[in-house]
């Protein structure tokens, strides 16, 4: 391939005519501050340097997600109004999963969406992860590119459709309770917790990714199999006290449940539970930043 | 002490050479990441060998044949690619245009990516919104600078990748054969900007098969072949001993070339 495009290049410049006369075109304004060259921060340092490219990246993704369908901006609320359809009749009609003290359909669907609204934008994010580099071959070959924020963008992109279809099921717990819990305020607590979970896993499958390119075909297994030994589509206490454990170590199952006490229960979080996921989700975060700058670069080297 | 002699080059490039190791799988390379060697299942290819070439203000030009070395060589100075051994000291901002479309996206609009690339070197949105007319008329774009890149013309992409990597305003510009692309007009606008580049004092380094530019054009010339540095200086001495490794390898490539079809003919 590099032959050809040399080969071609060599014949268009055989075509160039070597006079350079004529008019001097129109210089482009120069790059006027006399400003130190700005050196690439290493480590973590490189994400708050880069945080504006994040910035447009996240924006330019979430926004151009739907570009081009006809619902639009629609789809981030038909998409998980579907499934809150498909799980309802499903697991609460013909399954009969009762949650909260009251049950039936109404609590039912509150229930599972305020936990698979999360889950939607944690394994959106994974399942992207894993080809994330591979979407970005410029970034990687061409340019010198601050790399750990590409997968920082599957991460986020996705939260900001969670946010939007979280807050219009805040306005439907509001009119179908008739009350106002103040611990919604604990909301940013657990989505942090989130994020930094998430971006710990991102960076480490998107590195993976890159040499494996398997990841991505078991993703889809492995995160139906993690979806349903989390809490989401029945209550936690369902599950059979020799699995309880699961809820210790599976952090999704934790933060799930805490989004549902700060949102339909008024309570604040479970602290204990709170502290043991979040805890977790630093190490994940430090271990995967870790592993994928160590690991990135040779990814120009196999792409 | 070194004072004068630092500031004399803009680029040094002291023992560079990259190794690629031929993996049979891609977890391959995996296992040796994780594991630091220790699991070697690799065979090496040498793309460059000890490289060792200082780089002054003015135009030098990265000349031999295919396969040489010189993108490679190009993309180790840009700090895309790590070299396996040796540095790189690189004085002043620099942009580079490797191969079409630079770090181009194709879903993004052409704005999107002048401030992107413009952000990934440092400068702020602010600042390249308030250039960014002025790299569109550059580049002569027109209307289709809100569409997405991938709709452009190769020429058009290269045009808009000149017109962003020059307007930053960088110290050192590295230019892959990307620019044989444009039409002559745009070829002409390329070469009368590099050339006033030249004139303020700063690095131009450029990959490219036309001699007589080398000669009409260059304050040094790197001649590479076989990711060894055959000759460095002289522009006229360096272009002649191009051509003479260039003449043997055609003797070489014509007698291969017509050899298996004698072989041929004689089996018949």
């Amino acid at each position: 391939m590099a032959t050809s495009l040399e080969e071609k290049a060599q014949e268009k410049a055989l075509l160039i005519n070597n006079n350079t006369g004529g008019a001097v075109p129109g210089a482009i304004p120069g790059y006027s501050s006399n400003k130190p060259v700005e050196m690439a921060a290493n480590g973590p340092a490189v994400l708050w340097q880069n945080r504006n490219i994040l910035l447009l990246m996240v924006k330019r993704d979430s926004m151009g997600k739907y570009k081009g369908s006809l619902l639009g901006a629609l789809w981030p609320l038909v998409n998980p109004i579907g499934h809150l359809l498909l799980y309802t009749f499903l697991f609460c009609i013909i399954l009969n999963v009762q949650f909260g003290k009251t049950g039936g359909v109404g609590n039912f669907a509150l229930y599972l969406m305020s936990g698979l609204l999360p889950w939607g934008a944690f394994s959106e994010a994974l399942s992207r992860s894993s080809t994330i580099i591979l979407e970005y071959p410029n970034l990687v070959k061409r340019v010198v590119f601050p790399l750990p924020i590409l997968p920082l963008v599957t991460v986020l992109s996705p939260l900001v459709t969670e946010a939007m279809a979280f807050s219009m099921l805040l306005v439907a717990i509001l009119i179908s309770t008739q009350k106002f819990h103040a611990s919604v305020a604990y909301l940013p607590l657990i989505a942090l917790s989130q994020v930094l979970l998430t971006a710990g896993i991102a960076w480490v499958l998107a590195s993976l990714g890159v040499y494996i390119r398997d990841i991505k075909h078991m993703m889809a297994l492995l995160l139906s199999a993690w979806m349903y030994a989390t809490p989401i589509v029945y209550p936690a206490s369902k599950l059979p006290q020799e699995f309880q454990f699961l809820l210790w170590i599976n952090p999704m199952a934790g933060i799930v449940m805490d989004y549902r006490r700060v949102v339909l229960e008024g309570l604040p979080p479970d602290w204990p539970h709170y502290g043991t996921y979040t805890a977790l989700a630093v190490v994940v975060a430090i271990l995967g930043f870790k592993f994928f700058d160590k690991t990135k670069k040779s990814f120009a080297d196999v792409m | 002490m070194s004072q004068t002699n630092s500031s004399q080059f803009k680029v040094e490039v002291t023992g560079v050479s990259k190794r690629y190791n031929i993996y049979d799988k891609p977890v391959d390379r995996l296992k040796e990441l994780v594991t630091r060697n220790r699991l070697c299942c690799h065979r090496e290819y040498w793309a460059l060998r000890d490289i060792n070439v200082q780089f002054p203000k003015g135009v030098t030009a990265l000349i031999g044949p295919n396969g040489s070395g010189k993108s490679t060589l190009l993309q180790i100075i840009a700090g895309v690619l790590e070299p396996t051994s040796g540095t790189v000291e690189r004085r002043g901002r620099i942009t580079a245009i490797l191969e079409l479309g630079a770090g181009f996206q194709p879903d993004y609009s052409g704005r999107e990516n002048v401030i992107l690339n413009g952000m990934i070197l440092g400068i702020s949105r602010e600042e390249m919104e308030t250039r960014i007319e002025s790299i569109a008329e550059f580049a002569e774009i027109g209307d289709f600078f809100d569409q997405p890149i991938k709709t452009y013309s190769s020429g058009m992409v290269v045009r808009l990748a000149f017109a962003t990597a020059v307007s930053v305003e960088p110290e050192i510009l590295l230019v892959d054969e990307a620019m044989a692309v444009g039409d002559q007009n745009f070829q002409t606008k390329c070469r009368d900007h590099i050339w006033k580049m030249k004139q303020s004092g700063k690095t131009i380094i450029f990959v490219t098969h036309d001699m007589d530019m080398v000669r009409s054009w260059c304050d040094q010339a790197v001649l590479l072949n076989g990711g060894q540095t055959v000759k460095v200086g002289d522009v006229n001495e360096v272009v002649e001993a191009f051509e003479d490794l260039m003449n043997h390898h055609d003797k070489v490539a014509v007698k291969r070339f017509t050899a298996p079809v004698e072989t041929a003919k004689a089996g018949v």
